[in-house]
């Protein structure tokens, strides 16, 4: 019984300092990717074209929005 | 012929059909989580019609699947095949994952340390449930039922102390479902009023984060692969747990060109997964494997470890608030169990009930998400400690 209480008790440190130190990794490899990004690809801002009218642009972000389910993005309007 | 005579020669059988009706009954009609808790019990009343030979029941391992379904029917040969082996709960993982968004945890990182503090209720009941004469494998696979995560719990028990999963399925879920009920309460005697006042977006203007995310969609992508990697390093013991549910948001996240697999591991894949998992865990709960005081002790014991973790990771953000200048909601805490969604939706009515533009919705996911983590790694640990 006291050997078990000893290993409850180890286990009890054990656990809680590997659950901080995994979520801390976690919270820093979070902040590593988002430095990563932010970096190297960053999202392409829509070019504010005085051709395309705000209203067809919003028109368009939303169909793409719905066709892709979100995932598409859109990097560039032209006008033919 | 009939089973009518088993009845009368065992009438505890009455009694586990009756345990049976109710837990359809909550199910059905209260829906307290009905997608595992109706096949659970559906499993139990099957399990004991005498006759039926649809209980699970110790065999020698060493027979064929073949042997096993031709000679203790097919309800143990779906336990032995796909829960004694560990197959299923990773299976739900994989589906959980793919219905992760992490979006809410990258936009706020700091809170997921608070996942980690309401673990602190799966090692406290451990160390309790030794004192009540458990022995460690069977003191851990009760102390999970603190991660508030069925599936992790059931992985757990599995491997530790099978003989246990029915009582200990039984009650991951309940409590998992009475959530509504269990962080109000622990709320009520843990947390003040001017506590449950801070405004965690007012707190967000008044010190905004530094680093904007600029391409969510790709860090997204990157983040499942990342975080998968550091935790099947740490502890390899949680990767079947673990890196399913990040394979999972994987497929999700890439889009378009894995939508296929998207669709499959949320749907059909868990679907099935939790028809199997909830029906055969339900068929262990015999009248021989449940009926006992250890049974009760575990009820008692799931609800304690339960209560010990909100309040763990109320307590953490209280510590925290004492050290830092951008205060946290302590209700943020009380999320870091697992149970997502349910536990950050709770978390958020209580903030609006005191203050209706406090929305916390958002962050409680943060720690909410981290929690599921959280549990996972906890689990692993008990594993490649005890087994």
């Amino acid at each position: 019984m006291e050997n078990a209480f000893s290993t409850a008790l180890s286990l009890l440190g054990v656990g809680m300092i590997t659950v901080f130190v995994v979520l801390a990794l976690v919270v820093l490899v979070g902040n590593v990717l988002i430095s990563f990004v932010n970096r190297f690809s960053p999202q392409v801002e829509l070019p504010k074209t005085a051709e395309i009218d705000s209203a067809r642009v919003a028109a368009i972000t939303t169909a793409v929005e719905i066709f892709t389910k979100g995932k598409g993005r859109i990097t560039k309007i032209e006008k033919h | 012929m009939t089973a009518l005579q088993s009845l009368i020669d065992q009438p505890s059988i009455l009694l586990m059909l009756a345990i049976s009706f109710f837990l359809l009954y909550l199910g059905i009609k209260k829906q307290y989580e009905p997608l595992l808790l109706v096949p659970i019990a559906f499993g139990m009343l099957l399990a004991n019609f005498p006759g039926g030979q649809m209980g699970v029941v110790k065999i020698d391992e060493s027979l064929t699947l073949y042997q096993i379904a031709k000679e203790h029917g097919i309800m143990n040969f779906v336990y032995y095949a796909l829960i004694k082996t560990g197959f299923l709960p990773p299976i739900i993982f994989l589906g959980v994952g793919a219905l992760t968004d992490f979006g809410p945890m990258l936009r706020n990182l700091r809170l997921a340390f608070f996942g980690a503090a309401a673990q602190i209720g799966i090692f406290t009941v451990l160390i309790s449930a030794v004192a009540f004469g458990f022995t460690l494998k069977e003191a851990a696979s009760l102390g999970i039922i603190g991660g508030a995560d069925g599936p992790t719990a059931i992985y757990t028990t599995i491997k530790l102390a099978p003989h246990l999963l029915g009582p200990i399925a039984i009650a991951a879920y309940s409590y998992m479902a009475l959530v509504p009920v269990i962080i109000p309460f622990v709320v009520r005697f843990t947390v003040t009023k001017s506590e449950l006042a801070i405004n965690m977006k007012e707190q967000d203007r008044l010190y905004p984060n530094k680093t904007p995310i600029k391409n969510l969609q790709t860090l997204k992508i990157l983040f499942p692969i990342g975080v998968g990697t550091i935790v099947a390093l740490l502890v390899p013991s949680s990767v079947p747990l673990i890196g399913l549910l990040m394979f999972g948001n994987l497929v999700k996240e890439i889009g378009a060109s894995t939508g296929r697999l998207y669709k499959a591991a949320s749907d059909t894949i868990l679907n099935a997964a939790t028809i199997f998992l909830g029906l055969s865990v339900g068929a262990t709960m015999t009248t021989k494997a449940f009926l006992n005081v250890q049974t009760l002790l575990i009820i008692a014991g799931g609800f304690i470890a339960f209560a010990i973790s909100i309040a763990g990771g109320i307590f953490a953000v209280k510590v925290y608030n004492l050290l830092a200048r951008k205060k946290i909601n302590p209700l943020i805490g009380a999320t870091g169990l697992s149970a997502v969604p349910m536990a950050s939706r709770v978390a958020n009515e209580i903030a609006l009930k005191n203050d209706p533009s406090n929305h916390l919705l958002q962050y409680a996911m943060a720690s909410n998400i981290s929690g599921v983590i959280g549990s996972a790694v906890a689990a692993g640990v008990l594993i490649s400690f005890l087994s």
